[in-house]
């Protein structure tokens, strides 16, 4: 099932052979067959893989909306937040990145894909592609309005530009109306899309 | 005055700011080939034998050309390959054998 708009690369279950399908295959194996990687790795990177998505990265955000002392920690160091509630990226220097009424964050990387993977998953193509990383440091509201994202002028919007040593996990403003809900629905509504700072968190009525 | 390339002044890849295309919001859900190739290099740096600003070093030489045409994970296994040559891991010789062993395998397998 698809809900995403008509993807420029088909989703296809592997499709042709292309040349650079063949060389994965051969790398892949002359890497095994040399006992640089071994197979029970792979396989164990392959599970790691599958972990990894937006439900991570939504845990850590509704924490920071439920509990001062942990977004607290999260404003002072993030890889540090991430990792006291068991996850991943203990590698990854993480910023947080707070949404208010005053301040707008949104997150690219203008010379490639550097994203905070462990806890989003794999990028989405649009974030890699030429246009967004291009457009989004010069017109980040058009941009925006791509999205169906419309922010006030009075906001101030700020893009930040990842580095292979420094990603970012935006922090969407908690929707109005959720006081008393636990972190388990509060994660509901907190979006990878929202979490690189493109749109909002859901709202109640959006669920 | 003859306009000037974006290669003329900033590398291929160093896109920011400069208006080149329409965007649009699209995503493809990833192939399994392309997310062996994500795995094969996330293995390789937790054993300190691929580092991400070597792949990308290694990925803004492909070229204007080829870097607008290959797909993303096309030009990660590419680069990968590069890197694994530089560091003397795989020979040349030995990566043109497989690719034509896998081609002749696949073949057979109709």
């Amino acid at each position: 099932m698809h809900d995403h708009p008509h993807p420029n690369q088909p989703d296809e279950e592997d499709g042709p052979f292309t040349e650079y399908r063949l060389l994965e295959v051969a790398l892949r194996e002359l890497l095994i067959e040399k006992g640089v990687i071994m197979h029970a790795e792979l396989h164990k990177t392959y599970q790691m893989m599958d972990d990894r998505g937006p439900h991570n990265g939504a845990r850590m955000v509704a924490k920071a909306w439920s509990d001062p002392a942990y977004l607290d920690l999260m404003r002072r160091d993030a890889t540090a937040a991430a990792k006291s509630i068991g996850l991943e990226p203990t590698w990854l220097n993480l910023i947080a990145l707070e949404n208010t009424d005053a301040v707008h964050n949104v997150v690219v990387c203008t010379l490639c894909s550097c994203y905070p993977w462990p806890l989003l998953g794999l990028p989405p193509d649009w974030y890699k592609s030429r246009a967004y990383r291009s457009d989004v440091v010069q017109n980040p509201r058009k941009v925006l309005a791509e999205f169906g994202t419309t922010l006030p002028e009075t906001v101030e919007v700020r893009v930040h530009d990842s580095s292979a040593d420094m990603r970012y996990l935006v922090v969407p403003k908690r929707p109005e109306g959720t006081e008393g809900w636990c972190e388990e629905q509060l994660a509901e509504l907190v979006t990878r899309d929202s979490m690189i700072g493109v749109v909002p968190a859901l709202t109640k009525e959006g669920l | 005055m003859a306009h000037k390339s974006l290669t003329d002044y900033r590398g291929v890849h160093d896109l920011g700011g400069v208006l080149c295309e329409p965007f649009a919001p699209d995503e493809h859900d990833y192939a399994p080939w392309e997310k062996r190739v994500h795995a094969v290099r996330e293995l390789l740096a937790t054993k300190g034998l691929l580092r991400v600003d070597e792949l990308r070093r290694a990925v803004e030489g492909l070229g204007e050309e080829k870097y607008r045409r290959l797909s993303y994970y096309e030009q990660w296994i590419w680069a990968m390959t590069q890197i694994m040559l530089e560091r003397g891991i795989v020979t040349d010789a030995e990566i043109g054998a497989r690719v034509e062993a896998v081609r002749a395998r696949l073949a057979s397998d109709g």
